[in-house]
């Protein structure tokens, strides 16, 4: 998978058009989800530069707005549960950037997209009350 | 220590890419499920990516890139992949320049066929189930000395 996501990588570097058009490209964002749940720091690194660089072409493309949305749940849940357990902490910068773009593309879907991720962390990781400032935090 | 490339690039040596190449597609072609050789195969093509300039280059990639796809199809090793992206890399953006509708379509569609590969292959297996190959020193020797074993045609 780490090659996988760097491949990706190179291609929405080097040719983004190109790789924004390729019909696979559900396929793509999935693989991607599928490396972030490998237990690998590199691995998680590299697919979370991958969905960063994804969420900064979002405003560029619009085609990739659907398919964005289409696996914002998926992806809020990892990126939520990575960040309270075992993500990387210099990935903190494309967490911010992922977060952001997902629930601007999710819009009022992404508070229950958000409960939902957070309620699957036990809750000696994360606390009610920290569950709750976040997701205030999110409605405004 | 290891030599990159040469500045300015001998004209004598640029159709030597092709002629290397065609020796490593033979071996791909005949042994592409042994695993280290896969590995090896990613590092010697990864040096050369370097080492020749991009006229040299030219003529290669299209083989390399049909070959990598085809091979990661066959055994779902990391290498192969992971050269589709280098070549990707070194070559895209002639591929978004005058000219490049073909070197695109050849670029997207290796990146479609392995997405779907993969795709396939995540049926049967989870991702932390997926080995990735760890680079390693290329053995050029030894893998001219499987070359010399090819027979002769």
């Amino acid at each position: 998978m780490d090659d996988y996501t760097h491949a990706f990588m190179a291609y929405l570097t080097t040719v983004p058009d190109l790789t924004l058009s390729i019909p696979s490209l559900p396929l793509a964002i999935s693989h991607t989800l599928s490396a972030l749940s490998c237990p690998a720091p590199e691995v998680i690194r590299v697919s979370l530069d991958v969905l960063a660089k994804l969420a900064s072409l979002l405003s560029t493309a619009p085609a990739l707005q659907p398919i964005f949305h289409q696996y914002g749940k998926g992806i809020l849940s990892l990126i939520l549960q990575g960040v309270v357990q075992d993500f990387p902490e210099d990935g903190s910068d494309e967490v911010e950037k992922v977060i952001v773009a997902t629930i601007t593309v999710g819009g009022a879907e992404s508070e229950a997209w958000a409960a939902e991720a957070l309620a699957g962390v036990p809750g000696h990781v994360l606390p009610q009350a920290d569950r709750q400032v976040f997701v205030t935090e999110l409605q405004e | 220590m290891p030599i990159r490339s040469f500045e300015p690039f001998p004209e004598s040596c640029i159709p030597t890419a092709l002629g290397v190449y065609q020796i490593l597609d033979a071996l791909l072609a005949r042994h592409a499920k042994v695993y280290f050789i896969s590995e090896r195969m990613g590092s010697i093509l990864r040096r050369g990516l370097q080492f020749f300039p991009p006229q040299a280059l030219q003529p290669v990639v299209q083989p390399v890139m049909q070959r990598m796809a085809s091979c990661f199809e066959e055994t779902g090793y990391a290498s192969y992949l992971w050269i589709i992206g280098k070549v990707t890399a070194r070559f895209g953006e002639s591929a978004v320049g005058p000219g490049g509708d073909a070197l695109a379509g050849l670029l997207g569609g290796a990146f479609d066929k392995v997405t779907q590969v993969l795709a396939e292959r995540l049926h049967s297996r989870t991702a932390i189930e997926m080995p990735d190959g760890e680079s390693s020193a290329p053995c050029l020797s030894s893998l001219l000395c499987l070359a010399c074993l090819l027979p002769v045609t």
